[in-house]
Order: structure tokens, then C-alpha cells, then sequence
């Protein structure tokens, strides 16, 4: 789905990257060499005409200073269909700058095959040490709805930050402050008689600048911004509504749902086609998802008004590629072809903070299909190519889903998963023969953890993919023979993974005169997950939760006693737990480990802790079998 | 995967095919245009885009080309230009067409976007253009056709000079067939740069049928080879006396790509070059057929013969300078300390004593390159004014095309020779690969080259054309490694490491530009050629530079502080696992100068997970303390093509490890190993010294290039290399 423009400054980073500036100095970037060392932000709600009654009108004033050494930095505004740039002013080391020439372009990244989101951009120079420059820039955003968030970081560490918000008595909306605990951030609040408005006063000082950290939660989590709430306008003309109450946003969502003309009959004859042969109502809800996720590319557009409005379901079946919205509404009418009450929901993913509670543009970015069946919700994201029927990637787990009811809307969660959706499960059986463990391996993955391996499987050719299993099964060991290999559940979303084979693992014992040495564990997952608490501010996010669980079981050969096993350990967290044990059984060592990821967030003041628990577990990673001669 | 990227791959154009629209087109006339365009390419007769059945062999292949036709269109005939009405003028079009069948996931995402430049100006007026137009169809299992609406293309770029679109191909699936095409028109009133273009009759998917087709008019000259075993091209007239091309190739196997390949030696291709003709040292209509290396040579003459005369002066007197300050009596010493001063000073000339706005002092300084041309011509004639006689010799380089497959000044370099003692033997080189460039170095990439001279303003073989540059020897290309290896405290599972490293010959070259530092290089080189001032001392001293004195000390500090993660890269290049804490790095030899070659280098780190406990005893992986080896995949054992590597090298790592107190070492004797082939040598050796375990690793790759025969003999190198790897020793208690 489109992101409104105001949360793209945080992203734009990676853009950033991409800026051809061959006659400037090196960029720099987000440290001590430039800071901001003053900007206001003035925005003011004023009334507009016929075609967008209520603009906001935002006039930013930005003084740099470079504190170290001469350089330059990119700056960047982005704007949509929603909004213009009415100006930018460049002033180097005092004066007016019109050499400076800067690019329009089309917005583009990786992820995205098409935006309508434009970034306007230049190179600012830094002429020396000790000097400031300054960038003046005016725009208008033209609907209030868009209008969503001001976020207070930027590229650049902040001296100070002055955002002062201009609300006419007739406008009506709520800002909601978020993030500002550990901030310096004074508010001041007062009525303009003259002008009859409000006006809403925040000085900021001694902000760091925004920070890309991988496996971060999102922005609207972690920086300190306003939240926008426009509600309604009392005009002149009359009353213009924005998002006063969920229904309202519901309102304006369903009016562009009932835009898009689906045909029936094209939808009635592809799903019998699929679902020829089946007869079980699930079974074929099961064949209509995993024909959608098979059969239909995803392809992100953010489109203006298309980026909220769902494209037409028999245009995304013919050309067979589709955004979020495009694949959930083939999803809906195939279904609902066949006679099952299947409807469109729109949800924010774990990467947003917000919930409907706030109805705002921002609290959304995602759109997926439910089916209601005998009184209960399915969702059906067909965007997640390889997951099963039944099962919920961790972005969307426990979020709020609004879901379409005709005129009236349900608001429900999405069902949370427990870290046993995606277990992974290693099982070897072995005895010693030589210097080689022999015997049988099984490997299984289920849930986020199955579906990162198809993913991954299918994006590998073909004739390459047999290697690259191989690869990943013996961890690149060439020494690790694999034999009458049995897989089940690569080409079945609905199945489980799994790997069977005969093991010969050459050089996996060590000898020395009586005693045999041998490593439990061959894979030794998150034995290197240490943090560098050094450089990351933000808290950790795990891409999903899980448990992986290893069991060894190890034939002591005969005329051989056990002298050492690994010690075990017990480590109990609230969001994570690793175990390992080894005890005999018999003849047989039987050698356990499982490591359960109970809470995808690690907070930051966790990371001490977890260090020291890595560090266990690598110590007991590190230990071995002996087994010696009696 | 961008599909028009992908065409611009499959022609190998030196320079990119110029695409994209000015904003003024006319959308209707382009429109009616590209119908056309689409029309006339769905029309192309031949068998090569009936066949709809892959062969039972690349069944299993992720996609194989079904058909690929290159056509090459150039004239200066008068016609009707869709835009601009009726010129004479020259027009150049380029047309790919290719037949894809899909047949797995990885090559329906490859296939499923066209990215393309619709239009682009090529200069300032509407005198130049270029224009691209595409075409896509859907042929489905069944025998089905659907073209594709190229209407549904978004707008990426929507200048006045420039137009980009992305097209995603609907109702594409794996199974079905893609037949698309892309076709570049260039327009231009006056005569265009010449189009170097390499047709590589390979692909890492196979291939059917490969054909390209030109029809080049009499206006242009046109050189072309066929190379590598590729077949030769017809060549005929047509009725307006246009140069037609007609060459091909079926059935060509994916081709091998990957490890120690140099694809321009190995694959067959067929290069062709569009001249304008008169402008080009081809006159128009000219067809030359296996271009003679002497036609090319001839043109580098012109470039070497004339130096811009104020840049010479400037640097002359920028090098006398120094070469007076250095010793007031220089040129009374002998020929060879004269010509390696000359040549010390002009380096601090050109890569050391500037600074530009930028203030870049740190690795990207390192990387500077200037053009070898550029460099060595002014070098060559200040060598000369003092009667050091040095010739250009031009090589071609070691992975690119071979001498006989020359085509154009890109394919070689250039250096400069000195025949020290005529009749002798005794050559000195003079190159320039970059800052650290020593004298009588050769780079790995123009090493054992074929090298004729090159005399000014005309090409004389005076010496043998089979005269080559010299090829380095595995000894004199060494990485030598002492490693002082101990518990680190009381920590039984970290190891504290004291390395010190020796590069020698082309080891040194990569790391030189990661590990040293502008700062330090500088005042060496300053030093030695006794240069009074510093480019500081300039700056400090002029009041309107001072502030630029004040960021220049700012960077050169920012940069020294940047080494240690520049040393933890190099550290963690070399380990495997990767280092813990870097706790000291030092650069004892900077290798600058041929007095003193080599790089030297301290570091000292901590290392885990090479250590594993088993009970009260500890297993030491000695064998990973020693060397990180070369991982191949199943399919990489097996190979059909030569071997090209950058040079022959040698690996000598000497371990001590302290043995704690209390401890003894087991497995000692198993560590003591030989092996020796026609292609390398691994010698392991072990022994307990004074409580220190001793581990001595060599391994020798003999040559820079094998052939394909000896790769079991290069796989056992490699083999020993990673068993010894996996060795391990064992520390008892008591």
C-alpha cells in the first residue's frame, strides 16, 4: 500500500545512496561533521478550494554547520500527488546559491516496481570548516488525510528544533505525542485571537540523527514525532469530514473498494477450474490460496489513489502480477465465486505502532483477504508466497485487522502464533565407524522458519537447486556424505519440510590413542548472535520466533565408556530460553539442545544479558564427547 | 532481472546502448513507430523461432534460449526519420531478439520486468538521438500467442532529455515461452563515435540457435573477428553495396562460469567494430577482416606521440624540483639511479603531491588510478631528456582478449621498457597500476604478456613479436605468515594471535590499497626524495588556504583512524572464524619502493571457536589456525576449460602455539605431510620446541594458467589444503 510522504524521510537513506554526485566532496552523513544547528518547521492548516478544501502549508528553515572538515551532504524532500514543493532556497556560507541545480526523480527502490512518490534532491556543499549553510523549502500538502506524522529527527544530529503547528479554530484534529520520554522537548501551547487558532509550540534540542540499524522495529516506534489525527473541517462551504471515528476512515476505504468493477463470471470459471476434483470446503480454500501465491507475482505499486484502491481481480488473474491489494481482492472473489464468505481487510504490520484506535492513514500499509468460515477468520495473505494455509508470518501476527462488512466494518486480531509454528528439528541417529559418524538425519522446518527455505529454494535455478540443498543440509561440508536423500514438502506450502538421508560424516570423530573426541552438534544455531552493544541504539528484533531443537543420539561402540560429556545448560528468559543436555542411556548418548525464541523483540537493556547467555552457549557449543577405551 | 540490462550484457557494448526520448516526442508518432518496429521483428523469417521443444538435455534447466538474433543496421541513407521528417544522416540500430523458455521460479522473476530508455538526446540539440523500442509475447504450452501491452509500462524517468519505462510482463509463467526484443534507433546529423561490439556465443543458460545478421552501409568502415573457435562470418554485398554479415552457432551449452575463468580467452565470440569511416584510421567503406595488431598499435602511436607541451612543461618543472632538491648533482648519476629517481620523483609528482577538493586521504585515495597512457607518455619523455631511452611496449591483459583477438587500444596496456644494457637481456619496466607502483614492477594482470613495442608516430617489432613481459615465479609471490599463538589468560577457549605478515611480488597488490595510510605513504616518499615542504607546510603558509590546511588535518586523521577496521577486514579475510578484538595493527614496511618491495605488516587479535573442550582436555583446530582454503562445490570438481588464475603463489605459514603448563600435545606426527604435482605442492610439517608447538604449512600454486587436464592435479592442492584444515591436536592434561 502507499506510504503517506511524511513518513518517508525515514527512509530515504537508502535513496540517498544512490545519488550520483561526482564533482562534490565525499558525503557524510548522520555524524559530528554536520549537524543542524537551528530548524522551524511552521505548519499551517488553511483553507483551500473546491477541489482540496484544506491544504497544509509547511515553510522549513535549516541551518547547517559543518564542525569539522569541508564536505557535502544530499538533501532531500519527497512529495506525491498528494503534495508539491512550492520552493527551496539554497544559501552556502551566506549567500544565495541558484548554481545549485535540483533533480526531480521518480522515488525508487528495490522493493518498490512503481511509486508515484517523487524525491526532489541536491548536493549541499560545505565550503570549509566553521561555516553554515542554509535550506529554505516550502510546500503544501493538499489533503489533510495525507498529512500524518512530523517526525522530529533528522539526517543530521539537531541543536535545536523549533516545529510550530497552526490549527484554525474550524479545523479539527488531535496530536498525539509519541516517543518523547528521553527527549528534550519543551511544548508550549497558546490561542491566536487574531488569527483565530491554535497554535502548538515544540522546541527540540540535542537530537541524534534517524539511524538505519538491520532488524530494528519501525520508525513510528522508536523516534519521537506527532501523531496527526484530522478529524473534520468546518468550512465555509461546510463541513468536511476527514477520519473523525474508525468509520469514517472505514467509509472512505470501502468507497474506493466499490470503485473497483470485478467480473463474476471470470471468477466463477478460474475458481471451478482450480478447484476442479476438490471436494472439501477447506481443500478448496486451501487450492485457491496456493494457487494465487503460486501463480501471481508480486509487484509493489504505490500509485496515488491506486495506491488504496484494489486492482480490478480479473485484470490481476490475466496479467498474473499484483500489489497486496490486487492479490488479496483475487483472493476475496475467487472465493467468494465459489460460494465462501471471503472479504478484503486492511492491516498495519508489526513495523507500524499505531493501531485503528487512531484512525489515520499511518496505521495501515498492508491489505490481505479473510475468509469467515462456520463462524470463524482465516486470513489469507497471498503476498507471503510460500507460508500454509492456517499458519501467520510474525509481521502481522496480533495486529489489528479491519476487516469489510458492507456499510459496517469488524475489527479483529489477527491470531498470534506460538514459536511451535516454526519449529526446526534436527534428529540424527549415529554410531562410529573409524574416524566417521554414520547413520540416519532428519531435518524438519515448519511455519516462517519452511517458508524462508522455499523462498529461497525457489529463487535458485533448477539445475543448481539439488547442489545447493546439499550445500545447505551439510553446511558446505565437503567431509558430510549424504545418501538417499528423501524430501518432502518443497513444492507443498501446506506441508511440513522435511529431509531424510543416510549420514556418513567423514572426519567427525577425532582420535588420539584411546580416546575418541566428537562434536554433538553440527549446526550450533545462534552460537555467534552476540550484539554490539558498542554501535546499536535500537532494540533487536528476531525476523520471527521459533524453537530449534537438535537431538543427537550417539551409539557408544562397544568396549568404550563414556568420560566426558558436554555440561548442560538451563537458561530461562522471558522472551528466550536455550537448553542443552547429554546423558547416557544405555549404549546410547543421547545429546538434546533447543533453543526457543519466545518474544521477537530483545529490548535494548536486554542485550547485556543476552551476550553473557550467548556466550554460554557458545562455551557449551565448544565442548565434546570422549568417549575412551575401557 | 532488467531485461534491457540483460541485452546490453548479451551485446557487451563498451558503452552502453544510448536509449531513453526527449520530452517534446511526439507519444502518437512513437507509438506508430514502435507498431511498426513490432511488426517488422515479429516478421523475421527463419527457422531459428519456429522450434517450441526444448531438448530432452535441458529439461532440467532453469530456462534455455530458445533463439537469440542480433541485427546491426547502420547507414547514411536518406529516409524519414519518425520524428525529425526526412535526413541524410546516420543511423544506427541495434535489435535484439530472444526466445526464452521458462522454466522454473529463479528465471520467471530474471524474465519478468523490462526495464528500458525510451528515449535519450545524445546532445544538446535534437541532433543526436536515441530511441528504443520493445516487444514482448506470451507463447503458452498449449501454442498460444498473447503479445503483451506495452502500454501498461510505468514512467520511471520523465525528463526532457531522458524517458524511462519498466515493464512488467503479465500473464507470464513458468512453462511458457518469452519471446521479446529490444531495438535501439540512434540518429545523429553528424558522424557518430564508433560501436565496439562483442557477440559472446555463451550464456549461463544454453542456447539453440544464435544468430547475428548485419547490414552496415558504405559510409562506415567496419573491422571484425571472429575468435575462440567461433565460426566465421559470410560476408556479401547487397544491391546498395552495404557490408552484410551473416554468422551463427546452435546448440551452445550453458557456459561454465565462476572460478579461475577468464571468458574472454575461452568462450567463442565475434567482435565487430562500426567505425566512422575517415575519422577512424579507416577510410569509409573500408572492411577489415582480422584486424592486423599493427593497424591498432598505429593508433596507440598517435596517442604517445604528441603530450599536451604545457602539462609536460609543468610537470617537468614540478620533477626537476625535486630531482635538484634531492641531489644538485643528479644528472651525474649513474644511468640506472638516475632513472629510478626520475621515476620516484614523477610518482610523488602525479599520485602524492595533490590535493584536490574532495580531501580524500583515505582507501578511495589509495585506489586513484590515471590513465597509464597519460602517465607513462609524460614519464617516458622526461626519462628521454636525460637520455634514458625508453620504448612504449603495449601488452594485452591477462584475462582479456588474447593478442591475436586484438581489436582496439581497450584491449591493451601499455608500459615502458628500458633496455639497460642492449644485447644484455637486461630490461628495466616501468609501469603504472597505482600510487604504489614500484619501480620495475609488473602487474599480475600484464605479467607473461606478448608485448610489442611501440616506436612514436610509427609501430616497429624491432625486437621478436613473440617477446613477452616477464612471468613471475610462485617464489617470488609469497604470503609469509608467523603466528605467536597462546591462550589468551586464563580464557581456555580464546586464542591470543601475534601475527606478522610478508607479501611479496602480486600478493602485495590488493592489500597495499586496503592497509596503508595516504599520511604515512607521503612523508615516507617525502623523505626520501628529500622534498623540504609539505603540502601542509604550502597550506599553513597561505592565509587563504588555511582553512583547507585545518580539514586536510581533520581528514588525514579520520582516515589513520579508519585502519584498524581496515586491518580487522584484511584479518578476517584471511580467518576463518573471524577475529574477536583487533587489539594492535602496524605497517612495518610499506613496500614502496623496489629497495625494499615488500609489505610487511603486524597484527595481534583474539580468535574463538578453535578451541573446544572435551572434559580436562582441550582440541586444538591447528589446521584452521594455519590456513582458511579455497571452498568448491560438488559441481566445481569437475572441469572442461583451462585454468586461468592471477599468478603463481606461495603460502608459508609458521605457527608457534604456547603449550599451557601442565599440558601435553597429541597428534603431533599426523600433522607431517607432502604432496607434489605438476601444479603445486602442500608441505605440512610439525615438532614440539621448547614447550611451543611448531607447525609449518607451505603451499605452492606453480603457474598463473593450467590446462584443463591438470585440474585433478590442481583439485589435490586443494584437497590437501582443506584436510589439513580439519586437523586437530590435542592438549592432555597431566
Amino acid at each position: 500500500m502507499k506510504l503517506p510522504s511524511s513518513l518517508l524521510p525515514a527512509f530515504v537513506l537508502i535513496f540517498l545512496r544512490a545519488i550520483p554526485l561526482s564533482a562534490a566532496p565525499a558525503f557524510t552523513r548522520g555524524d559530528s561533521n554536520i549537524v543542524i544547528s537551528n530548524k522551524t518547521e511552521h505548519y499551517s492548516f488553511e483553507e483551500g478550494g473546491q477541489e482540496h478544501p484544506v491544504i497544509i502549508r509547511q515553510e522549513h528553515k535549516t541551518t547547517y554547520y559543518c564542525s569539522e572538515l569541508r564536505s557535502a551532504i544530499p538533501w532531500v524532500e519527497t512529495y506525491d500527488g498528494e503534495s508539491r514543493i512550492d520552493g527551496v532556497k539554497i544559501y552556502v556560507n551566506g549567500s544565495r546559491d541558484r548554481s545549485i541545480q535540483p533533480k526531480d526523480e521518480f522515488y525508487s527502490s528495490g522493493d518498490i516496481f512503481y511509486s508515484d512518490q517523487r524525491v526532489y534532491y541536491f548536493s549541499l556543499p560545505f565550503l570549509k570548516k566553521g561555516t553554515s549553510n542554509e535550506v529554505d523549502l516550502e510546500k503544501t500538502t493538499l489533503d489533510p488525510r495525507y498529512f500524518t506524522t512530523i517526525y522530529f529527527p533528522e539526517e543530521q544530529p539537531v541543536r535545536q528544533k523549533t516545529v510550530e503547528i497552526v490549527v484554525p479554530k474550524w479545523m479539527h484534529l488531535e496530536i498525539k505525542e509519541m516517543n518523547f520520554p528521553g527527549y528534550s522537548i519543551r511544548k508550549t501551547h497558546q490561542f491566536d485571537d487574531r488569527k483565530q487558532a491554535d497554535i502548538y509550540t515544540y522546541v527540540i534540542t540535542d537530537l541524534p540523527s534517524f539511524r538505519n540499524e538491520e532488524n530494528s522495529p519501525g520508525p513510528s516506534y522508536v523516534y519521537p514525532h506527532l501523531f496527526i489525527l484530522s478529524k473534520y473541517a468546518e468550512l465555509k462551504t461546510g463541513k468536511q469530514q476527514y477520519f473523525s471515528e474508525l468509520k469514517d476512515q472505514y467509509a472512505w476505504y470501502h468507497s474506493l473498494v466499490l470503485q473497483t468493477k470485478n467480473d463474476p463470471a471470470v471468477m466463477k470459471a478460474r475458481a471451478t477450474e482450480i478447484t476442479k476434483g476438490i471436494t472439501g470446503d477447506l481443500d478448496k480454500v486451501k487450492a485457491i490460496y496456493q494457487w494465487v501465491q503460486e501463480n501471481v507475482r508480486y509487484i509493489a505499486f504505490e500509485n496515488g489513489m491506486a495506491g488504496f484502491r484494489p486492482e480490478k481481480a480479473q485484470d490481476v488473474l490475466n496479467k498474473k502480477y499484483g500489489d497486496c491489494k490486487g492479490m488479496a481482492n483475487l483472493t476475496k472473489n475467487l472465493l467468494t465465486a465459489l460460494g465462501f464468505d471471503a472479504r478484503l481487510c486492511w492491516i498495519g504490520t508489526d513495523h507500524i505502532a499505531y493501531d485503528y484506535s487512531t484512525p489515520s492513514l499511518a496505521v495501515d500499509n498492508h491489505m490481505i483477504c479473510a475468509l469467515n468460515y462456520k463462524g470463524k477468520f482465516y486470513f489469507l495473505d497471498a503476498t507471503e508466497s510460500y507460508i500454509g494455509f492456517g499458519q501467520y508470518a510474525q509481521r502481522i501476527q496480533g495486529r489489528q485487522v479491519l476487516i469489510e462488512n458492507g456499510d459496517s466494518y469488524l475489527l479483529q486480531r489477527v491470531p498470534v502464533s506460538g514459536y511451535e509454528q516454526n519449529e526446526v528439528h534436527h534428529q540424527y541417529d549415529l554410531r562410529i565407524e573409524g574416524s566417521a559418524l554414520t547413520g540416519q538425519a532428519s531435518h524438519l522446518w515448519k511455519g516462517e522458519n519452511k517458508e524462508n527455505i522455499l523462498l529461497r529454494a525457489n529463487a535458485i535455478r533448477k539445475n543448481k537447486l539439488e547442489e545447493a540443498l546439499l550445500e545447505f543440509l551439510s553446511s558446505g561440508n565437503p567431509n558430510y556424505v549424504m545418501t538417499t536423500v528423501k524430501q518432502d514438502g518443497l513444492e507443498n506450502r501446506n506441508a511440513d519440510l522435511s529431509f531424510q538421508y543416510k549420514l556418513v560424516y567423514n572426519k567427525a570423530a577425532t582420535i588420539f590413542d584411546n580416546d575418541i573426541y566428537i562434536d554433538p552438534d553440527f549446526r550450533k544455531e545462534f552460537g555467534n548472535a552476540d550484539i554490539d552493544t558498542t554501535s546499536r541504539r535500537m532494540d533487536y528484533l528476531f525476523d520471527c520466533k521459533g524453537d530449534w531443537i537438535t537431538e543427537t543420539n550417539l551409539v557408544v561402540p562397544a568396549g568404550y565408556k563414556v568420560q566426558d560429556i558436554p555440561t548442560g545448560l538451563d537458561i530461562q528468559r522471558k522472551g528466550y530460553s536455550f537448553s542443552v543436555s547429554c546423558k547416557l542411556e544405555g549404549s546410547v548418548l543421547k545429546y538434546r539442545k533447543a533453543i526457543i525464541i519466545k518474544d521477537v523483540r530483545l529490548p535494548r537493556p536486554g542485550f547485556g544479558q543476552w551476550n553473557t547467555d550467548v556466550a554460554q552457549l557458545k562455551k557449551t557449543y565448544l565442548q565434546q564427547i570422549t568417549l575412551t577405551r575401557k | 532481472m532488467k531485461l534491457f540490462l540483460r541485452i546490453c550484457l548479451l551485446l557487451s557494448l563498451p558503452e552502453m546502448i544510448y536509449s531513453s526520448a526527449s520530452a517534446q516526442a511526439d507519444s502518437i508518432k512513437y507509438k506508430e513507430r514502435a507498431a511498426a518496429v513490432r511488426a517488422d521483428v515479429w516478421a523475421w523469417k527463419g527457422e531459428i523461432f519456429a522450434g517450441r521443444t526444448v531438448p530432452a538435455e535441458y529439461a532440467n534447466e532453469s530456462c534455455v534460449i530458445m533463439a537469440r538474433k542480433a541485427v546491426i543496421e547502420a547507414d547514411t541513407k536518406k529516409r524519414i526519420n519518425w520524428a525529425l521528417g526526412a535526413h541524410r544522416n546516420f543511423y544506427y540500430n541495434s535489435t535484439v531478439r530472444e526466445m526464452v523458455k521458462i522454466n522454473d521460479k529463479a528465471s520467471l522473476e530474471e524474465f519478468s520486468q523490462l526495464s528500458y530508455r525510451q528515449f535519450r538526446k545524445l546532445n544538446g540539440w535534437m541532433s543526436a538521438t536515441s530511441t528504443s523500442f520493445v516487444g514482448a509475447r506470451i507463447i503458452k504450452p498449449n501454442g498460444t500467442m498473447k503479445e503483451v501491452n506495452i502500454d501498461e509500462a510505468v514512467l520511471l524517468a520523465n525528463g526532457r532529455n531522458d524517458q524511462q519505462r519498466k515493464l512488467a510482463i503479465s500473464d507470464l509463467q513458468v512453462g511458457d515461452i518469452l519471446d521479446y526484443f529490444v531495438r535501439t534507433e540512434e540518429y545523429s546529423e553528424y558522424i557518430k563515435e564508433p560501436e565496439r561490439l562483442i557477440f559472446v556465443f555463451g550464456d549461463d543458460h544454453p542456447i539453440l540457435f544464435y544468430t547475428l545478421h548485419c547490414e552496415i552501409g558504405n559510409k562506415y568502415a567496419i573491422e571484425y573477428r571472429s575468435m575462440n573457435g567461433a565460426p566465421f562470418a559470410k560476408q556479401t554485398t547487397n544491391e546498395d553495396k552495404d557490408v552484410i554479415l551473416d554468422i551463427g552457432m546452435k546448440d551452445i551449452p550453458a557456459a561454465p562460469t565462476g572460478l579461475w575463468m577468464a571468458s574472454m580467452r575461452e568462450l567463442p565470440a565475434f567482435r565487430l567494430n562500426v567505425l566512422a569511416g575517415g575519422t577512424s584510421g579507416r577510410s569509409t567503406g573500408e572492411v577489415v577482416k582480422d584486424v592486423p595488431l599493427g593497424d591498432v598499435v598505429d593508433r596507440i602511436n598517435t596517442g604517445v606521440s604528441y603530450p599536451d607541451p604545457i602539462k609536460a612543461k609543468l610537470i617537468k618543472g614540478q620533477v626537476n624540483d625535486i630531482l635538484k632538491g634531492y641531489d644538485k648533482h643528479y644528472s651525474k648519476l649513474p644511468k640506472d639511479s638516475l632513472a629510478s629517481l626520475i621515476y620516484y620523483a614523477y610518482r610523488f609528482v602525479r599520485y602524492y603531491n595533490q590535493l584536490d577538493a574532495s580531501l580524500e586521504v583515505g582507501q578511495d585515495r589509495n585506489e586513484t588510478n590515471i590513465n597509464s597512457y597519460d602517465y607513462l607518455i609524460y614519464l617516458n619523455l622526461l626519462l628521454n631528456m636525460y637520455k634514458i631511452d625508453t620504448r612504449f611496449i603495449v601488452m594485452p591483459y591477462k584475462h582479456g582478449p588474447a593478442i591475436q583477438h586484438i581489436m582496439g587500444i581497450g584491449d591493451l596496456s601499455v608500459m615502458l621498457r628500458w633496455d639497460m644494457d642492449p644485447g644484455q637481456g637486461k630490461d628495466l619496466f616501468f609501469t603504472n597500476q597505482n600510487m604504489f607502483t614500484s619501480l620495475g614492477y609488473i602487474p599480475a594482470g600484464l605479467e607473461g604478456q606478448p608485448c610489442p613495442e611501440v616506436r612514436a608516430k610509427k609501430y616497429l617489432a624491432t625486437r621478436p613479436e613473440d617477446d613477452k613481459t616477464p612471468l613471475s615465479k610462485a617464489s617470488e609471490n609469497t604470503q609469509q605468515e608467523k603466528l605467536q599463538v597462546s591462550f589468551n589468560g586464563t580464557d581456555m577457549q580464546m586464542l591470543r594471535v601475534k601475527r606478522h605478515t610478508l607479501l611479496t611480488g602480486k600478493m602485495k597488490e590488493g592489500e597495499q590499497v586496503r592497509l596503508l595510510n595516504f599520511e604515512d605513504c607521503y612523508e615516507s616518499e617525502r623523505n626520501a626524495l628529500h622534498v623540504e615542504k609539505s603540502i601542509m607546510d604550502d597550506l599553513k603558509k597561505a592565509r587563504k588556504s588555511k582553512n583547507l590546511s585545518e580539514d586536510y588535518a581533520t581528514a588525514l586523521q579520520k582516515a589513520r583512524a579508519s585502519l584498524k577496521d581496515r586491518f580487522k577486514e584484511e584479518i578476517s579475510s584471511e580467518f576463518d572464524p573471524e577475529p574477536k578484538d583487533i587489539i594492535a595493527w602496524k605497517v612495518d614496511n610499506p613496500g614502496l619502493r623496489h629497495t625494499a618491495p615488500d609489505l610487511a605488516y603486524s597484527t595481534e587479535f583474539t580468535v574463538d571457536g578453535l578451541i573446544q573442550r572435551a572434559g580436562n582436555n582441550f582440541l586444538l583446530n591447528i589446521g584452521k589456525v594455519v590456513n582458511s582454503p579455497l571452498k568448491l562445490t560438488p559441481s566445481q570438481r569437475t572441469r572442461k576449460i583451462d585454468i586461468y588464475m592471477s599468478y603463481a603463489r606461495t603460502l608459508d605459514c609458521t605457527v608457534a602455539f604456547d603449550i599451557p603448563q601442565g599440558y601435553t600435545v597429541q597428534g603431533v606426527d599426523k600433522l607431517n605431510k607432502t604432496l607434489d604435482n605438476d601444479c603445486g605442492s602442500v608441505t605440512t610439517s610439525a615438532q614440539i620446541q621448547g614447550g611451543q608447538l611448531m607447525v609449518h604449512f607451505r603451499r605452492i600454486y606453480k603457474h598463473d594458467q593450467e590446462a584443463a587436464d591438470k585440474w585433478p592435479q590442481l583439485l589435490a592442492i586443494i584437497d590437501a589444503s582443506t584436510d589439513f584444515a580439519d586437523q586437530k591436536v590435542l592438549l592432555k592434561k597431566g
